[in-house]
This record gives structure tokens, C-alpha cells and sequence, in this order.
């Protein structure tokens, strides 16, 4: 298996499948964009560790969810698990992926091929939910409102939790 | 499947769906006119439901059906898969087993051609 990983090509597929579904504006119909990409999102409970797997079945993807988890976190776990279907779809046809709670930030990264691809699928769900220039956009306009609040208002605009945005703008600060 | 596991796993689903709707079990329970301890005894599969009860609750939950709610009877072998990822307990597994074997087939098929 591939121990590199390549984010700059897991976003561009990300602003890719964005502008394939004409999708222009927060926030970002992660499930219209998985059953656009042919896939069934199927919602179960599941222990709360797991948040959602992938596995292409008789050549249909299926998209399994945490239906236990908060709606945010279950439309970050879509965007992620639509990542493995766009970059690793031989990968999940060969065995069912199964994703536990999700390190947005790793500090140390371990050289396994399956680390390879869950920072890939990290970089592309980022990217497809909290697309770079929108969030910096959405950002200045909610902070010349109020400072304090801006980054719960920029979250709730996103549909994602203030921890997810809070991860994207230091993900992005430390770019550039 | 025996009657313990469905009526687990029909709490399991009433559970899950009324977490997903954002509904505390007091507030489903008072909709339809039951105790929030009987529901609760419902939702680990502990109580049998009626009925009548069950589809009480699917309207609650904002679900065109009941059917939505119930687990099948027979189910399709459990097909066991090779999970990737992360390390599973034998519980975890089968949760994926399930919801695996929950996507309903057909609709795969006709969806392909």
C-alpha cells in the first residue's frame, strides 16, 4: 500500500466535485452530492467510536452513517467517507472501511498506507465542506458584525461544528 | 433472527431516529401519550410494543411509515466482510454487518442497469 499522500490533489478533487454539482454557496448538500456520485447513504446506530464506513458492494458504494451522532458530525463523516469513494474506490471495493472518530489534527504522522488516506480523506472533506475561500469570506463579513461570535456564526452558516471551523482556519493559517 | 434481537433492534432504530429528529425521549413519550420510562424500556427492547404504539411513535418521529422502524424477520444470512481502518470489537463488527445487510439489495440492482 502507498504510504504517501498527496492533499493537494485530494482538495483539487474536492473544488472539483463542488463545481461539478454547481454547488456555489454554504452549506454544501454533502448527501445530494453522495447520492449524486451514485452512492446510498444508509444511517444506523453505531457505537459511538464509529462514525461512518464506506464500502463498494456489487459495484454500488454504500455510505454507512452514525445516525447517533449529531447532524453536523454526521455530514462531516458523508464528506469524509465521499473522499474514500473519489480517491481510494479500489481500495473500499476490496474491503469494507470502517472509520472511527475522525484525528482532524495529527501531529505525528505514522507511515501506514491507511494514515495516507485518512489525511487525504481529511484534506478533500475540509475542502468540500468548508471550501478555502469561502470560509475567509464568510469569516471577515461575520467579523466586522462581532468579533466574538463570529466563528459560532461562520460554523452555523457551514452547517459544521465550531470545532470543524475552528481546525479549517488553523489548517489554513499555518499554510501560509 | 429471535424476538430478543428484533425487538433490540427496533428500539435501536426508534432510538437513533429520534436522536437524528432532536427529540429527548419525555417529549416523543408525552406525543403519544406514554410513560418516558416505558419508552425508554421500548428503546433497549426490554418492553414490547403494540401495534398501535408503533406506529403512534413513527408518526411522532416524523416518519412516513412505520415500516421504516422494523428490523426484518429474516434476514439475509449475515454476509461477514473484511473491515479495514480500524481495530473492531466483535460488537462494532456486527453493527457494520448490519447496516450493511440493512441497504436494501433491489434497489442497488435496478439502480444499476
Amino acid at each position: 500500500m502507498n504510504t504517501s499522500y498527496d492533499k493537494p490533489r485530494a482538495i483539487a478533487e474536492a473544488t472539483r466535485i463542488l463545481g461539478e454539482f454547481a454547488i456555489t454557496a454554504a452549506p454544501v448538500p454533502v448527501e445530494k452530492i453522495a447520492k449524486g456520485l451514485g452512492a446510498i447513504v444508509q444511517y444506523a446506530p453505531l457505537d459511538d467510536e464509529l462514525s461512518g464506513m464506506a464500502y463498494v458492494k456489487d459495484g454500488k458504494p454504500i455510505i454507512g452513517v452514525n445516525a447517533l451522532h449529531h447532524p453536523n458530525r454526521q455530514r462531516f463523516t458523508i464528506a469524509h467517507e465521499i473522499a474514500h469513494l473519489v480517491l481510494h474506490r479500489d481500495y473500499i471495493t476490496e474491503q469494507v472501511h470502517v472509520d472511527k472518530a475522525f484525528t482532524m489534527n495529527r501531529d505525528s504522522v505514522s507511515a501506514t498506507g491507511t494514515d495516507a488516506m485518512e489525511i487525504e480523506a481529511n484534506a478533500f472533506a475540509a475542502q468540500l465542506l468548508m471550501p478555502q475561500e469561502w470560509v475567509k469570506e464568510a469569516l471577515a463579513a461575520e467579523s466586522e458584525l462581532d468579533d466574538e461570535s463570529a466563528i459560532p456564526a461562520v460554523a452555523k452558516r457551514f452547517k459544521v461544528s465550531t470545532a470543524a471551523i475552528q481546525n479549517r482556519l488553523i489548517g489554513l493559517a499555518s499554510k501560509e | 433472527m429471535n424476538e430478543k434481537q428484533f425487538y433490540e433492534e427496533l428500539g435501536g432504530m426508534i432510538a437513533a431516529r429520534r436522536g437524528q429528529q432532536g427529540l429527548k425521549q419525555a417529549q416523543v413519550a408525552q406525543l403519544i401519550g406514554m410513560s418516558r420510562a416505558a419508552l425508554a424500556n421500548i428503546e433497549v427492547g426490554r418492553q414490547r410494543v403494540l401495534v398501535h404504539q408503533i406506529c403512534q411513535i413513527a408518526e411522532a418521529l416524523k416518519l412516513d411509515s412505520a415500516a421504516s422502524l422494523l428490523p426484518k424477520m429474516q434476514n439475509a444470512p449475515v454476509e461477514s466482510f473484511q473491515m479495514s481502518g480500524s481495530q473492531l470489537t466483535q460488537e462494532q463488527k456486527s453493527q457494520i454487518e448490519r447496516l450493511i445487510g440493512s441497504v436494501p439489495t433491489t434497489q442497488a440492482k435496478t439502480e444499476k442497469t
